[in-house]
């Protein structure tokens, strides 16, 4: 086994020392290496560390055994902590003359590359990978070939300016596990984004909260010094009602001997002014509470508003709206409830061990005893009982949703007449759930009731020696420890015991605040992956020509979806962009909206690049009347009027009229003032999509995009529609996106796309003449009317 | 092979059953899974997937050609002569393995996430999981899947052989 150095922190981007002295020993030079990457798959599928260079003129696969240690032993002249082991184990070259058409073939748990071998026109397998590292073992299959493929595209490297707290924008196929990146244990290679969660993640989290923290201190303060005053006066009522009222009160040759009523006036003064207190606290809580939930749920939603569309299209809507509701309730908790009471609950820990140890030192090192077992004990059920709340809360989570999905399709249920079958489905979930509940139930009293027991150990030792050291004194006539101070101090020492049950209440809780403010962290410090320009600025003058420059996309690395496109739309003029659904139609929509960035080429307005115009001048001059209408919440008037909030209602009928609108709005009883939304019941498909054409219309864009605008609509329907859709294209640079082709009748220039790419364009009987796909589709549609007697 | 009247379904659906009288398999030099289909003149590469790969991972193998089509469906492996169903079966192996789990070492929950350690025959491995319970799917009483946060898998062939400590450190998750 070879023994050598770690490399250095700089060396981070090349292939490691070792792994190059290796290849050098196999005549590969490290000036010849152009690309390299790490699988984490060996040739017999197990795990291992699988080097690949590439070079101009060969592939080279390296695999060895083993990877980096901690070291066991230090010196004091080597300081670094870790060393490598490693054991070559295969080797392999592919030379670029005899094996081309690198690529990459998906498995069930990564996949593998494959290359042509050009004598026999076979293949043959160069390495496999993970699902870990996938994404850099394509882009090494790209690179063979392709010159302008660097290592930072292998890596997936991109600068990140929000630090780890970012959710995972992993280097793909970047120095992976067990790489130079981090060493794990065993030469085991880790996944995932966990290896940015250490230790210091907590205290991390919880600076970052403390600004929010400041905002609410004044606040804050005042309710702590609520919670203090209220606390220490409850130190106070023991001593009041034990030692002060049985020794000095009750007791001949007490200083306030006899005096009861007095007595009882200071008792229950006390207590008075320790309800006050909580009073107090308790009315500032209440008020401040309110603007720290509305504060974090704004906090929470703005981050989310700022995201770019990618982000909603990897996450569900429900999970989002849990996670505004239900984040901003850990949150504030943590605010509101958590640090004043721990604060509080310190405080009155320390102070009462120390009154505690000033009535009798002795008695107190017994009673305190117990304490570091009991928190000891408790700390180790703290996962436990984190675990058996996590198992219940994912049981409710499947009954629940299940029970959601069962109401919301019960018209299907019926259908099928599935009552009995969807019951017995019931009953199993909501066997599981109470199962969890009674499982997890006895599992907690198990322990809890027991380790309760430790602490009466103490109370029961204080019983004990204090009584004794209370009837000696009486003996003895000496009276250190009186009566009255041994009550006082039974009553104390349940009071020092109470705080450590908030302390564990609180790790656990603030473990649930630590989440929630991971994930709140999460989205604020996510960088949209569109956002302006710094310095974007909106041109005087607009006249709405649109460009495609050899324009590619992906929304997964690796695979596009647009590829190579490229056509003019000049102002004014209207186009059509003809394909099979799922050719890739509403992603050049996207693009020319900039939801989402090219990955390659460009889309112009006008000459100018969209990534260097402020997106809000985009959108401002671009409208879309898509087959997807939302309707919000509100009146029609409201609807129309989203577009522009500032339209007069004389504007809003103008549109409506203008979209063929208003014929039906106005038969509504409540006309314009009609309230749809929340799944737009009431209205048809063609109702809605004239309240969106209004909208556009309303908005009067230089561009405007029609997206499958009446593919959801019967014939009659679309004619009435295509009526309102002419009133509003004229004048204006128009793409219309259709697969029905009759749709099109309007469009100048057609072009068609397909598998992404753009096949052909021109006019409608140079394609015809062309007889390409755009024929092939057109005969089609053709026929399918021949067949239902409609001939054209 | 006897000549059934098809089904109604059956008639719709125009499934190409491939059998051993309509084909043949062969492996490349260099293991590649080749085959000669109905009225190819050629072997070519073919692609296997299983249609249940829990339930019947020997049957029902949807068999396509490199451009994705699907050529047709070999209705059970066994059908086939010993050496085409072993290029068969060790191919569909290649594509559906998925470590199997020996051993859990380590267990480590993080804001709802865990890290798995655990130990397979091909080696010991570092796993994310971003929602633990979601990420254990069960097959049948004793088998379960677990699916890591970069879509890895790995098997549990058994919850029930697991040794005790094993067992403990995920048994609240199942």
């Amino acid at each position: 086994m070879d023994r050598k150095k770690f490399p250095m922190e700089e060396e981070k981007k090349k292939l490691p020392p070792f792994i190059r002295e290796k290849f050098a020993e196999k005549g590969i030079l490290d000036s010849d290496v152009r690309l390299y990457y790490k699988s984490d798959v060996g040739i017999e599928m197990e795990f291992c560390d699988a080097w690949v260079v590439v070079t101009d003129t060969e592939l080279a696969v390296l695999e060895v055994l083993g990877g980096i240690f901690p070291r066991k032993t230090y010196n004091i002249f080597d300081m670094r902590k870790t060393h490598v082991d490693i054991v070559e184990r295969n080797f392999r070259v592919y030379s670029l003359e005899e094996y081309e058409n690198f690529h990459a073939e998906e498995l069930l748990s990564g996949g593998r590359v494959v290359a042509t071998e050009k004598a026999t026109g076979l293949d043959t397998l160069v390495f496999y990978f993970s699902n870990t590292v996938k994404d850099g073992a394509y882009t090494i299959c790209r690179g063979v070939g392709d010159k302008e493929v660097t290592q930072d595209d292998v890596m997936g490297m991109k600068e990140n300016p929000h630090g780890d707290m970012s959710p995972p924008r992993r280097g793909p196929g970047g120095p992976p596990p067990g790489g130079p990146g981090g060493p794990p244990p065993g030469g085991a290679g880790k996944t995932g984004f966990f290896k940015g969660l250490k230790s210091g993640e907590t205290k991390r989290l919880l600076s970052k909260l403390l600004p929010f923290f400041m905002k609410y201190k004044w606040y804050s303060i005042l309710v702590l010094v609520m919670v203090v005053l209220s606390s220490l006066l409850g130190l106070l009522s023991p001593y009041v009602s034990g030692a002060f009222f049985i020794d000095e009160v009750l007791n001949l040759g007490g200083s306030f001997y006899g005096q009861i009523f007095k007595a009882i006036v200071i008792i229950a003064g006390t207590k008075l002014l320790s309800t006050v207190f909580m009073m107090v606290h308790s009315i500032v809580t209440a008020k401040i509470s309110a603007n720290v939930t509305y504060d974090l749920k704004k906090t929470i939603f703005e981050s989310i508003q700022r995201l770019s569309l990618s982000f909603f299209s990897s996450r569900q809507t429900g999970g989002l709206m849990t996670q505004i509701n239900q984040d901003s309730r850990s949150l504030y908790w943590f605010f509101v409830d958590g640090l004043p009471y721990f604060v509080t609950n310190i405080v009155q820990f320390v102070a009462i061990v120390i009154l505690l140890f000033t009535m009798n030192w002795q008695v107190s090192l017994v009673v305190m005893l117990p304490i570091p077992i009991y928190v000891a004990v408790r700390r180790s059920l703290y996962r436990l009982s984190r675990k058996i709340h996590a198992r219940n809360y994912s049981r409710s989570r499947i009954f629940n949703s299940f029970v959601a999905d069962i109401l919301t399709g019960n018209r299907v249920v019926k259908a099928f007449s599935h009552e009995e079958l969807e019951q017995k489905k019931f009953n199993v979930r909501s066997y599981a759930v109470s199962d969890a509940n009674y499982d997890g139930t006895v599992k907690t009293n198990w322990f809890i009731y027991p380790i309760t027991l430790i602490l009466e150990l103490g109370t029961y030792a204080a019983w004990a020696f204090g009584g004794y050291m209370v009837a000696r004194g009486n003996i003895s006539g000496n009276e250190i420890f009186t009566y009255g101070t041994l009550v006082t101090y039974i009553s104390m020492l349940s009071m020092a015991y109470a705080p450590l049950d908030f302390f564990n209440r609180f790790g656990q809780q603030l473990s649930e605040c630590m989440n929630a403010a991971h994930r709140l962290f999460e989205i604020m410090d996510t960088i949209p992956d569109v956002q302006d320009k710094e310095g974007a600025v909106a041109p005087e003058s607009f006249d709405g020509s649109v460009e495609f420059k050899n324009v590619s996309f992906e929304y997964l690395k690796n695979r596009r979806v647009i590829d190579n496109v490229s056509f003019k739309v000049e102002a004014g003029e209207t186009i059509g962009i003809v394909g099979h659904t799922g050719a890739g139609k509403s992603t050049i929509v996207n693009l020319i909206m900039r939801l989402y960035d090219v990955t390659d080429g460009e889309v112009l307005i006008d000459g100018k690049n969209v990534k260097d115009l402020p997106m809000s001048f985009i959108r401002d001059n671009i409208s879309i009347v898509s087959q997807e209408t939302y309707l919000f919440r509100g009146s029609i008037t409201d609807n129309i009027k989203y577009a522009v909030p500032d339209a007069t209602d004389e504007e809003v009928v103008e549109a409506a009229k203008a979209a063929g609108a208003h014929d039906f709005i106005i038969k509504y009883p409540d006309g314009y003032n009609t309230q749809i939304g929340f799944g737009n019941k009431g209205l048809s498909g063609g109702e809605l999509q004239r309240i969106s054409i209004a909208r556009a219309i309303l908005k009067n864009p230089k561009i405007l995009i029609l997206d499958e605008a009446t593919a959801a609509m019967d014939t009659a329907t679309e004619l009435k529609i295509q009526k309102a859709i002419t009133n509003i294209t004229r004048g204006k640079t128009t793409i219309i996106i259709a697969h029905r082709l009759s749709t099109l009748k309007d469009a100048k220039r057609l072009i068609v796309v397909e598998d992404g790419k753009m096949t052909e364009s021109g006019t409608h009987r140079e394609l015809i003449e062309k007889k390409g796909d755009y024929y092939k589709l057109y005969k089609m549609q053709l026929d399918a009317l021949k067949v239902i007697g409609v001939e054209e | 092979m006897e000549t059934k009247e098809l089904t109604a379904i059956q008639q719709i659906a125009e499934i190409n059953y491939i059998t051993p009288e309509n084909s043949s398999f062969k492996l490349t030099k260099n293991g590649f899974v080749v085959a000669k289909i109905g009225n190819a003149e050629d072997f070519s590469r073919v692609f296997l997937s299983r249609a249940f790969p829990h339930d019947l991972p020997d049957e029902f193998i949807s068999v396509s050609d490199s451009e994705q089509n699907e050529l047709g469906i070999i209705r059970s492996v066994g059908d086939f002569d010993d050496e085409s169903a072993k290029i068969i079966k060790a191919e569909l192996e290649r594509k559906y393995f998925s470590a199997k789990i020996l051993k859990i070492v380590n267990v480590e929950e993080k804001f709802g996430n865990s890290t798995w350690t655990v130990e397979t025959p091909q080696g010991m491995r570092v796993m994310s999981l971003k929602d633990t319970f979601k990420s254990i799917i069960r097959i049948g009483e004793d088998r379960a899947v677990v699916i890591d946060e970069d879509a890895n898998r790995y098997e549990i062939e058994s919850l029930s052989k697991l040794d005790k400590a094993s067992f403990r450190r995920i048994e609240l998750y199942l």
